[in-house]
């Protein structure tokens, strides 16, 4: 079988102007990973290919990077699960492509920066705050699946690679730091969850969009736009106000006023005077022909609409 | 190309002895960690199984202490077992405070049965014990404000008239040398199972603190025992934990018989040198699965919701790394290089000893140091601990001694040989290539000095690493950058890697018997003659073996 084509990012601060792509041929078996494949470059070919090596065993987190433009680890990405059959791949001279993590500062070759992640997890406080009693701490079963293998997470930063909001918003602490906000709130010990929720909430919080690439990357299943999520709920059960859980409990009240959004009401209930600033884009609107209604009356199917919002809830209604 | 930082402790190694260390320092003295690359990134974290602690009450400190000094084959120094276990259950509970998220059952903390063990005392957190208790006192020391000084590799530990001085590093970010003065240095860097070819370790534990140490003669204890554990997964060897064995796991041949019958009463919960040395005699008798070199673990008995539960990670390791669906499949393991139980030569008090005289501000705690606390070969689940307990210790020492001294200069001259020295392997030009001698290495390692040694195979392997050490010599580089140039590194690491390997080499040879981790086909039985620890060391040139008492203060050996 012929040797498979990886195409990879190559940036040395010191010779080079700008980064670019190296092409290697590497004789691939079955079960061949990416770290192994980086490893046999170096080794045989190009000493001077930099990247993390680690535990080689999913654990320590270290070799985090992409391939094909997804963010994975190293060590446990199979070449030949990237592309398909093998035989196949090297017959049709398919091109592995692999990259440093992305929304990150190359250092060099395939390492990236990690200060920046070390940082925003600093601001969420990420220890236990809790009294040093000296007895076992009263913790039950319950509450440790209630963390929901939030405590799983070995810092990748893969989450953030292809995370959208992280891209263009520097305030948004990250899928990892809110995972980890997550585990500490639902830690019955800890003792600063408000404090914790308020900071979730001004790191961004509801700016997640939800386009779930964290979920998708997540090397250990740990889901962290779900915990995004839960964080939303618990940060509204908590009294913490906002634009984002004013939006979500405005969404709610329409629908079950009216079964439908008050798309009129509802950048005036979540920016108050804020709204005003959307003037010069409403104008734009209207002028475009996009006008919401100003009287809403209640569709006809707004008791199913309800029904639906009522079934996708585990719990009772937020009250405004 | 020099920089200079100063502190009251300067702790290498970033894995649990080292954070617990710095827990101790911090506040009260200005503690850096120095890592290779970043504590989260330790080889702690791959820990699995259990953490022991006897806190059950039909458990003691005493019967913990039996069971380690009978594992051990009686070469622990028992004054040391004595503090490694009194202080456990404390550990347990300080750990559990600090937001150390242990399995429970019927809300205590759970204990499972571990190899050799009279009690199930061993604390866990599934199987990813290791991950728990290193995210833990990350998080309290992240807490604390103590810098970390991440991508930094040991060049060199400055002992200047018996007092240590600090360390020089190597800033992998930019290339420079930096002289970190202090007054007291904890090496805790990790033992130097990675030298083999087959191995569970971190690829950054290259033994970097005991090859240093040893070539500035300092005496290194205990070299020749290292410990296989006997299910590596094939043919990675990643660690698939004693916790499988513990929860009903059952290792079969070729035949499909429990070999483990023939070897061991107590079967697949033996100590891990009487399973290692069953599986490879079968491997090399040929009743390997297929006559190849590995045996079954299976798994496929045990109730699926107890895998779920209780061994979550080696159901994902398995599938991973090896193919397999654990609850219908078999798992392909053989031995594979685990743990030192030799290494840097300390105290109870984790201050470093030397031949003669004394270092003042020199500590080594964890895998690296050699007290004895396991003797000729470690019960599962003592090595965490030993981490907790012995890094606590460090750090106490380390802050009384503090507020005794200065902090003392490193040398201009010191800081300009670490310079020449890091310059003249980057600027070299050679025809040898680091990797020829790395696979070399790790594969005479593997033959010549595993799981079964004899003198002529030992012979041998003194020769090869003597002509490896001088190839070495004439490796170039293709980076000779300075900008995190890892091929730098890379050989920086086989220096050391060879160093060791000499240390453990010399020390096999010296020692003619069979007695835990060390078996000599040539020499199948314990002999009391050899009731000893070995110290290495170099002296003028050469290499000096010499053995010296164990210290047994309640147990005996039978006969």
């Amino acid at each position: 079988m012929a040797p498979i084509i990886f195409e990879i990012y190559r940036y040395n601060p010191e010779k080079d102007k700008e980064p670019y792509y190296k092409k290697y041929a590497v004789e691939i078996a079955r079960g061949t990973t990416v770290s192994m494949v980086l490893r046999k470059i170096k080794d045989k070919a190009d000493g001077s290919l930099t990247f993390r090596k680690g535990c080689g065993s999913a654990i320590c987190g270290t070799c985090a990077l992409r391939v094909n433009e997804k963010a994975v680890l190293a060590c446990r990405t199979k070449i030949e699960d990237v592309v398909g059959d093998l035989e196949q791949a090297s017959a049709d001279k398919d091109v592995v492509k692999i990259d440093p993590l992305d929304n990150a500062q190359v250092v060099k070759d395939l390492v990236v920066a990690e200060d920046v992640f070390w940082n925003k997890l600093k601001q969420a406080m990420p220890w236990l705050n809790a009294e040093m009693t000296g007895e076992i701490s009263e913790l039950s079963k319950k509450d440790i699946d209630a963390m929901e293998n939030a405590q799983d997470c070995i810092h990748c930063h893969a989450c953030q690679s292809g995370c959208d909001t992280y891209e263009v918003d520097e305030g948004f602490l990250g899928a990892e730091v809110m995972n980890k906000i997550y585990r500490f709130v639902m830690d019955p010990r800890d003792r600063i969850s408000h404090q914790r929720l308020q900071m979730a909430n001004d790191g961004g919080l509801w700016n997640c969009v939800r386009a779930y690439s964290c979920i998708d990357a997540c090397p250990k299943d740990i889901k962290p736009a779900d915990k995004i999520s839960k964080l939303h709920e618990l940060g509204i059960d908590a009294g913490l106000t906002g634009k984002g859980a004013r939006h979500a409990k405005h969404f709610v009240h329409g629908l079950r006023k009216t079964g439908k959004l008050d798309e009129m009401m509802m950048p005036l209930k979540t920016m108050g005077f804020g709204v005003l600033g959307f003037v010069p884009d409403t104008i734009k609107m209207v002028s475009k022909g996009k006008m919401p209604h100003i009287f809403n009356k209640k569709i006809e199917g707004q008791k199913e609409v309800w029904h639906l919002v009522e079934l996708s809830k585990d719990k009772k209604e937020v009250d405004e | 190309m020099v920089g200079r930082k100063t502190y009251d402790s300067v702790i290498i190694g970033g894995g649990l002895a080292g954070l617990r260390a710095a827990l101790e320092l911090a506040g009260k003295c200005k503690v850096a960690i120095v890592s290779k690359s970043h504590p989260l990134r330790s080889n702690s974290v791959a820990a699995q199984g259990g953490v022991n602690a006897a806190m059950s009450p039909d458990d003691s400190w005493q019967k913990h202490m039996e069971d380690t000094v009978k594992a051990g084959a009686f070469l622990n120094d028992q004054d040391a077992v004595e503090v490694l276990v009194r202080g456990a259950k404390d550990a347990i509970v300080e750990l559990d405070n600090l937001g150390a998220l242990f399995s429970r059952t019927k809300g205590k903390i759970a204990q499972r049965k571990f190899g050799a063990q009279s009690v199930p005392r061993a604390c866990y957190a599934a199987d990813k014990t290791g991950q728990t208790l290193l995210h833990t006192l990350f998080e309290q020391v992240s807490k604390k404000g103590v810098e970390i000084l991440d991508d930094y590799v040991l060049l060199d530990v400055i002992v200047e008239k018996n007092y240590c001085k600090g360390v020089l590093c190597l800033d992998v970010r930019n290339g420079q040398v930096v002289a970190l003065n202090a007054k007291s240095v904890l090496i805790a860097t990790g033992g130097y199972a990675r030298l083999y070819q087959v191995s569970s370790n971190n690829h950054c534990n290259t033994a970097d603190a005991q090859g240093i140490l040893y070539r500035r003669g300092l005496p290194m204890k205990d070299m020749e025992f290292v410990q296989f554990h006997p299910t590596g997964l094939f043919p990675s060897g990643i660690l698939i934990s004693e916790t499988a064995r513990g929860e009903g796991g059952v290792l079969v041949n070729d035949r499909g018989e429990r070999f483990m019958q023939r070897y061991d009463p107590r079967m697949e919960l033996a100590t891990r040198d009487a399973i290692s040395k069953a599986v490879q005699q079968e491997i090399v008798s040929g009743r390997g699965i297929k006559q190849n070199n590995y045996v079954y673990l299976d798994l496929t008995k045990i109730d699926s919701k107890v895998i779920d539960e209780r061994l979550p990670q080696i159901k994902r390791l398995a599938k991973d790394f090896a193919g397999v669906d654990v609850t219908d499949q078999p798992i392909s393991v053989r031995p594979t290089a685990h743990y030192s139980m030799g290494g840097i030569a300390t105290d109870k008090k984790a201050q470093v000893l030397t031949r003669d005289g004394e270092i003042f501000g020199l500590y080594a705690a964890g895998e690296c140091a050699c007290l004895s606390v396991h003797g000729a070969n470690r019960l599962g689940g003592n090595s965490l601990l030993e981490t907790l307990v012995f890094g606590k210790i460090a750090g106490k020492e380390m802050t009384t001694y503090n507020f005794k001294v200065r902090t003392g200069m490193i040398g201009e001259q010191s800081l300009k040989e670490a310079v020449v020295m890091v310059d003249r392997i980057k600027k070299k030009n050679g025809n040898e290539k680091l990797f020829t001698i790395r696979v070399e290495l790790a594969q005479l390692m593997e033959k010549k000095v595993g799981v079964f040694r004899d003198q002529k195979g030992l012979y041998e392997a003194k020769d090869v690493i003597k002509k490896l050490r001088e190839r070495l010599d004439h490796v170039g580089l293709t980076d000779k950058g300075n900008i995190f140039n890892t091929e730098l590194v890379e050989a920086l690491e086989l220096r050391n890697m060879i160093d060791v390997s000499e240390a453990i080499v010399h020390t096999a040879m010296a020692r003619k018997e069979t007695r835990g981790a060390h078996s000599r086909s040539d020499y199948p039985s314990k002999s009391n003659e050899y009731l000893k620890h070995s110290f290495i060391y170099r002296l003028g040139g050469q290499v000096v073996v010499e053995h010296d008492d164990v210290v047994m203060t309640k147990l005996k050996p039978e006969r």
